[in-house]
């Protein structure tokens, strides 16, 4: 499949996961507040465990709706959309790279055949991965799983690096690639740090920081909203840029020795 | 089978990724697991059963992704 129809295809099924993970937010949300409602209503509801067919204690369900709703919910979706921003980006430099093996090294010259240079970008991979292989593209296939992996633990800032350092996109914009830092470093807090907000988050989150050290990530709805915007935004953006220049001859890698006219901006 | 609360036949609900479900009364998922357990078919109940308006109580037997919703409509209608 060409290159531009494969980004495309990647670029739906991201879009389709932000969708359905919106749809689920929106309705796992109305269901709590219907049941909310019933409560309110003074409507009687029983459960009862069918193990033992004994009534269950309701009387804090009503109580638990509101957390359940904008702390539980709201966080195991934010988190979700972390990892839609991670596959799309990702998944964007496979493919990449499998069209275009020769940018796996920035210091390659495709003209010629030779590097660029002494220095050299290096991959380390198991001999013992190799040694069974007949033929290169099971090499280069193991070489471009290996970088994306290694990538996957790095900041997002440098992901877009690494893009634009190979081919130049021109978005996310400043702005947009900001608020995509401080989400990565929201859902990091959340992940690793009980949510409070540490030296870590603000360093990595820069101009675009919500909080104040010790404080709590709160992900509000309009927050989350926003965000399923600017994903759906970044990832049409992106997708269409790049599935532009997929489509003509193979676009000039943009200069990468310390003299990126454009590059996201550091937090 | 007859659903209580409706009156009508039971239906096999279908949902293209969570697979097929079935919605019954306390005393009906007495009656169709012996029926689903003969035909070796798999499923889970949810753990508990809820009653609104004080109505009988109601549970969910899931079939999962795999479960064959023709099928298991069939042995309910073929059960009468």
């Amino acid at each position: 499949m060409p290159l531009a129809d494969e980004i495309r295809g990647l670029a739906d099924r991201i879009v389709a996961r932000l969708d359905d993970a919106r749809e689920f937010y929106v309705h796992t949300r109305q269901a709590w507040r219907l049941v909310q409602q019933l409560a309110y209503k003074g409507r009687p509801i029983g459960i009862i465990d069918l193990a033992t067919r004994r009534p269950l204690p309701i009387g804090d369900l009503d109580s638990r709706v509101e957390r359940y709703v904008t702390v539980r919910l709201a966080e195991s979706t934010f988190r979700e959309l972390s990892t839609l921003l991670e596959d799309w980006i990702l998944g964007l430099i496979r493919l990449w790279l499998t069209a275009y093996p020769e940018d796996l090294d920035l210091n390659f010259d495709p003209a010629t055949g030779q590097r660029r240079g002494r220095k050299q970008e290096e991959v380390q991979i198991p001999l013992s991965r190799l040694l069974h292989l007949r033929d290169c593209a099971p090499i280069l296939d193991g070489l471009i799983e290996r970088t994306v992996r290694d990538l996957s633990y790095e900041r997002p800032e440098k992901w877009f690096r690494y893009i634009e350092n190979r081919v130049r996109l021109g978005c996310p914009d400043r702005s947009e690639a900001a608020r995509l830092y401080e989400m990565k470093a929201a859902r990091d807090c959340l992940e690793h740090n009980r949510g409070v907000i540490n030296r870590d988050y603000l360093e990595r989150a820069g101009t675009a920081a919500r909080f104040a050290e010790g404080a709590r990530v709160r992900i509000d709805e309009p927050y989350l909203m926003g965000w399923f915007a600017l994903l759906r935004g970044v990832v049409e953006a992106m997708a269409v840029a790049a599935a532009g220049m997929a489509s003509g001859p193979k676009p000039a890698r943009p200069s990468h020795r310390g003299k990126s006219q454009r590059r996201p901006p550091t937090p | 089978m007859i659903d209580e609360m409706t009156k009508e036949s039971l239906r096999v609900e279908n949902d293209d990724i969570a697979g097929p479900s079935l919605m019954v009364t306390l005393t009906q998922l007495d009656a169709v697991r012996p029926l689903l357990d003969r035909h070796e078919v798999f499923y889970w109940v949810d753990a508990d059963a809820i009653s609104l308006d004080n109505g009988p109580y109601t549970t969910v037997i899931n079939f999962g992704k795999g479960g064959d919703a023709a099928r298991i409509q069939a042995i309910l209608d073929e059960a009468g």
